[in-house]
């Protein structure tokens, strides 16, 4: 490193979100750990779960309909179901008797993806957020003429599942959008909704997620990771369970059934 | 089935065709006997005589590269991979190593903590070959180099130009043994590489910047007929072997024994202490 012009990085780490008050004996041991100045005792015993991933990435407590609507969101996001390629990622890892610290990264990461995964959260993000001053319904139908592909989301965020509409996330977004009804964001999309319903379209997940994210500004990479957490619970579910069952209680396909083509 | 609307088939006739079953051309173990690899026996035509970079192309791209093709890209993969612990994929390889994490979980997190825009070499190496490819069609139709650089949006008053830059500002020492290893292997530098020599050029008197290894290696795969996603695909793990020396470094000592921080040591910049109100 002689003769080197110096690196010149930042000589400290930055954060806004907690503080830790050290012991008055031992400088490497924190005393107390406060989330954006408030002590983590005081919010176990006075907030909810939901209210402390709030105000970790707000750096404020929520009022009551922003705690219900990120509350009703994560519930709704807790289970993708066993058929989701993350639960299956995590499942297969599980029944293979991958580590156990290693199943829920495994579906996260397989998650993470831009095909209805986290990666297009942020996608459908920002879909939303530049659609705002447009209309609804001109945009849904120019978009619709644009797709030939039945695989194709005729926007992020949005499109057919399983070459149908998602009942569950139409009812799911009812639900959600009526915690908070004058939400101009909720009724930008609903209209967007009702449009490319027309032609067999409706919410993906990930643009459900991106709807509630964008309303609680949110920023939009955090997005991505909240939509991760919030799925968490059901993909490491699914895998712990298939951890105690034997290795063939899950199908490997048959020879015949795994087909080499030329 | 590509149209929205078939009516020879029911809705759900694509998904219907592939339950319960895998078509592919990629390969196919068959139990006992051989496995099969884009058309070749892996113990007949590939195991003993080629590569294990030849098959990681091969297995990736289905293309079996030239001997000399695969000695580049192993050695490109020697200098994608320092084992310095302050480099952030080896940093987060040696974080692991100190909780004592699994080899496995430690070499997959530090080479997840590479998938980044700003260095690692695979997905900037994509995002170079992007801007050599768009730029090649750009200079061919006519505009100048000055022109396709100073259209780049800027950062810090730089050209925000992946392959061109590093976040370390220094020159890219890996650069000269790569064009030395291009000629020795018998590499002629083609249209990419004359173009990428034109930008390294222009950046380098104009801003101080210049060619960095994911730049020059964009350059040379473009040459060599791959694509932006066959590169990031190829380059996905090329730093995994730099994150498990400095994992096995740190695996070694007690916990906590990376650079500690004490509770000081963090600049706190957020809200003071307070209660919650009831």
């Amino acid at each position: 490193m002689t003769q080197k012009q110096k690196l010149d990085f930042s000589k400290s780490i930055k954060s806004k979100i907690c503080q830790e008050i050290p012991s008055d004996t031992n400088p490497y041991l924190a005393n107390e750990r406060l989330i954006s100045g408030y002590n983590i005792e005081e919010l176990a015993e006075k907030t909810t779960l939901i209210d402390s991933i709030y105000l970790l990435f707000k750096g404020e407590l929520p009022n009551a309909i922003d705690s219900k609507l990120l509350n009703s969101l994560f519930i709704s996001l807790i289970n993708l179901g066993p058929r989701h390629p993350a639960t299956r990622a995590a499942m297969t890892a599980g029944i293979s008797k991958t580590r156990a610290e290693h199943l829920l990264p495994i579906g996260l990461m397989t998650l993470g993806g831009d095909k209805g995964g986290a990666s297009e959260v942020e996608l459908a993000y920002l879909f939303i957020q530049n659609s705002l001053d447009n209309s609804p319904n001109v945009l849904a139908n120019e978009l619709m003429e644009k797709q030939t592909d039945l695989h194709t989301h005729i926007a992020p965020g949005f499109g057919a599942t399983y070459g149908d509409i998602d009942p569950i996330l139409i009812r799911i977004a009812n639900q959600l959008f009526n915690i908070k009804p004058e939400s101009v964001i909720f009724k930008w999309c609903l209209k967007f909704i009702n449009e490319i319903a027309k032609h067999n379209a409706g919410w993906l997940v990930s643009g459900l997620a991106a709807a509630v994210f964008l309303e609680l500004k949110m920023g939009k990479r955090e997005s991505v990771g909240l939509f991760q957490l919030a799925c968490a619970p059901g993909l490491l579910a699914h895998a712990m369970e298939q951890t105690h069952r034997p290795i063939t209680d899950m199908p490997l396909l048959e020879d015949e059934n795994y087909v080499l083509k030329k | 089935m590509s149209s929205k609307n078939n009516e020879n088939y029911p809705p759900t006739h694509y998904w219907d065709q592939r339950a319960n079953k895998i078509e592919t051309r990629i390969g196919k173990w068959t139990g006992g006997e051989d496995i099969i690899i884009r058309d070749k026996s892996l113990l007949n035509d590939l195991f003993d005589k080629v590569s294990y970079m030849r098959l990681h192309v091969l297995n990736i791209t289905g293309r079996l590269i030239s001997e000399e093709l695969g000695k580049w890209l192993e050695n490109n993969f020697m200098v994608m991979s320092y084992p310095d612990s302050r480099i952030w994929c080896n940093h987060i390889g040696a974080l692991c190593g100190t909780m004592g994490t699994s080899p496995s979980a430690g070499t997959i997190a530090g080479t997840l903590g590479a998938d980044s825009r700003v260095y690692g070499g695979a997905q900037s190496s994509m995002l170079a070959l992007q801007f050599l490819a768009e730029a090649l069609i750009d200079y061919q139709k006519g505009v100048s180099v000055i022109d396709i650089v100073e259209a780049l949006p800027t950062k810090q008053g730089k050209p925000a130009i992946i392959g061109f830059a590093r976040p370390i500002n220094r020159k890219d020492e890996r650069i000269e043994p790569h064009r030395v290893m291009s000629k020795r292997l018998g590499f002629d530098e083609g249209e990419y590489m004359q173009l990428a020599n034109k930008v390294d050029h222009y950046v380098a008197d104009k801003y101080k910047l210049g060619i960095n290894i994911g730049g020059y290696m964009a350059a040379f795969l473009l040459d060599q007929g791959f694509n932006a996603d066959e590169s990031y695909r190829i380059k996905a793990l090329c730093v995994n072997s730099g994150v498990m020396a400095c994992y096995v470094e740190n695996y070694a000592y007690p916990e906590n024994s990376l650079l500690p921080l004490k509770c000081n040591d963090i600049d706190y910049l957020g809200a003071p202490k307070r209660s919650i109100k009831n």
